[in-house]
């Protein structure tokens, strides 16, 4: 037997639908205009960037958020990386 | 990549090695990185980009940033410049010494995305590293980026290589966007 749904609960579904589509149509890809574009995009023809010097700042603060910390036992070593 | 870039990033890549080394240095004894293992580095890093662009029969193929700092993190993680030995801990001279490897070439692929993106969009970029954790794993955002970096490498196929890079890509814009919030 169909269950006849109450007027909010419809406005509900209504807005979870609305919500889910406007997030399928950020989440989907451009479809390309042309093969070229096509393969600059997703096959690999991108800009090899050449620069004529390169500039580096102090990176100490960088290089602490971004390295892992080395583990005190084998056993933290096996938990934290499924060895 | 011309001469004046591959010379001024090997001279980084010397600088962090050291600073990585600093950074143990307490914890681990550590054998002192030799700077002559930089050229080995982008030797074969030069190798994994000639291997893979034949791999893909595309021969238009050239590298952007992101593919050369993947390709840095194989060829730093298959030479491992710094030799240490297990001071404190139980864990092998061999994990050991992939981990602080690890450190070194994730920095200095980040490096590399910085230094190019600044020179392609004239502007800096801060790569974000959240600090937060799976309190039941006790696993890092650091942590899982390891471990899919000593899988990828451990595979014949080199061409998976890409998938690090597009993953680097994902990073690049992640910290592009917190940095615009």
């Amino acid at each position: 037997m169909t269950k006849l749904l109450e007027v909010d609960e419809v406005k509900k579904l209504e807005t979870q639908i609305q919500k889910g589509l406007e997030e399928y149509t950020h989440l989907t890809v451009d479809i390309p205009d042309s093969k070229k574009e096509y393969k600059r995009r997703f096959n690999l023809i991108n800009e090899e960037i050449n620069i004529d010097e390169v500039e580096f700042d102090d990176f100490t603060e960088d290089i602490f958020s971004l390295t892992v910390k080395i583990p005190d036992t084998k056993k933290e070593y096996r938990e934290r990386f499924g060895i | 990549m011309n001469y004046e870039t591959k010379e001024s990033l090997k001279s980084l890549f010397i600088k962090l090695a050291h600073q990585i080394i600093g950074l143990y240095s307490d914890e681990l004894k550590v054998y002192i990185y030799h700077d002559e293992l930089t050229e080995d580095i982008f030797y074969e890093y030069e190798k994994i980009k000639e291997d893979i662009k034949n791999n893909i029969i595309d021969a238009e193929f050239l590298a952007d940033r992101h593919k050369i700092a993947a390709f840095f993190i194989s060829s730093i993680m298959k030479k491992e410049p710094i030799k240490i030995k297990v001071n404190k801990t139980d864990i092998s001279d061999n994990e050991l010494s992939m981990l602080v490897n690890f450190n070194l070439s994730i920095v200095f692929a980040n490096y590399v995305i910085k230094v190019f993106y600044k020179k392609r969009y004239n502007k800096e970029l801060k790569i974000i590293s959240p600090k937060s954790y799976d309190d039941k794993s006790k696993k890092t955002y650091n942590d899982q980026l390891f471990t899919l970096v000593r899988d990828i490498i451990n595979m014949e196929e080199k061409v998976l290589l890409l998938t690090l890079s597009h993953i680097l890509f994902l990073i690049e814009k992640y910290s592009e966007c917190m940095q615009n919030k």
